[in-house]
């Protein structure tokens, strides 16, 4: 009796063990459907008009991540160490849009020009001098 | 003759206070460092803002915390989700004086250490800060900053549970770098 309790905890040891370690490498979620469509160009008038309303329909309020298409055409491209990031044209030089490329993604392309239309999607993190899209990733 | 010689020399003086100006970086590096000897837990972004006014020694620096990023993305969670609670707070922000400012001599090149002091918003909790860093000074302009901070959590109201409290470090360390530009305006 005593041998199968013993047997029966530690099988439960092992699969608790197995279940932790999947948790904690679990990969980083992919950029799933976007479920708001936009361009640069609206996305930084809604900062600009009202942030706390911009924040609570891009960035969400709950900690869970909402993502977002946007599409517009690149004004200025960054790349360094850190990664790449692309400034979107938003008929508005003081609210701009900063797209930053997924780091956890393979990226299908990195070869992005000034002067190009492109359609990202990624995760909004809130506007600092521009409204930042993190974790982009071309969208169809 | 002498009204032209006037808004003429207005002019200069115009021009060599912009000289003076405002160096800023919206791609401020910022890392997250809460290592304890148990764990690595390091979160790191490339958007950080880091504004220095090169008239008046005035630092402003702000950061958004979904864009800290985690090696593990359980990591990122509980950094989003349990502690920062990033939905309430999206924004971490800092406002200070680099308190030796004089000693930074624009027109000679070098790297010249820094003492920063003002205020730290993280977690919806604002507390005065000290930190050490560098500014970079080349050909009259302000080309990097750093600075680190070593911040103690209980003090922006972030608890850590006593299950993990060997895990993560009670003092965070908070590091900025970045390559400055001349603010146009």
């Amino acid at each position: 009796m005593l041998k199968r309790i013993i047997q029966l905890g530690l099988i439960a040891l092992v699969i608790g063990a197995g279940i932790g370690y999947y948790m904690w490498n679990k990969p980083h979620e992919s950029i799933g459907k976007p479920s708001i469509v936009t361009t640069a160009t609206e996305l930084a008038a809604d900062f600009g008009k009202d942030e706390n309303e911009a924040m609570k329909k891009y960035v969400g309020s709950d900690g869970k991540s909402i993502v977002i298409q946007v599409s517009g055409k690149i004004t200025d491209v960054k790349n360094d160490t850190s990664g790449i990031t692309l400034a979107l044209d938003t008929g508005d030089p003081i609210n701009g849009v900063s797209c930053v490329l997924d780091k956890f993604t393979k990226q299908p392309r990195t070869d992005y020009k000034v002067g190009e239309e492109v359609k990202l999607k990624g995760l909004c993190t809130g506007k600092l001098t521009d409204v930042v899209i993190d974790r982009c990733v071309p969208a169809e | 003759m002498k009204k032209v010689f006037f808004s003429l020399l207005a002019l200069v003086a115009t021009f060599s206070l912009s000289a003076q100006g405002k160096f800023f970086s919206k791609d401020a590096n910022v890392a997250f460092d809460a290592n304890s000897p148990l764990e690595k837990i390091e979160g790191k972004t490339n958007k950080g803002t880091l504004v220095i006014d090169a008239a008046t020694g005035k630092v402003e620096s702000a950061v958004l915390i979904k864009g800290f990023h985690f090696k593990s993305a359980l990591m990122e969670e509980h950094f989003n989700e349990n502690y920062m609670e990033s939905g309430k707070f999206p924004k971490s922000t800092f406002a200070g004086d680099i308190t030796n400012f004089s000693s930074v001599n624009l027109k000679k090149d070098g790297t010249y250490p820094i003492q920063i002091k003002g205020n730290l918003t993280m977690h919806g909790v604002t507390k005065p800060v000290e930190a050490k860093g560098s500014l970079v000074v080349k050909g009259g302009a302000i080309t990097n900053g750093s600075a680190a901070f070593k911040v103690l959590m209980a003090d922006y109201g972030i608890a850590i549970p006593a299950a993990v409290k060997d895990k993560i470090a009670k003092e965070a360390k908070i590091d900025i770098s970045a390559a400055l530009q001349k603010l146009v305006k």
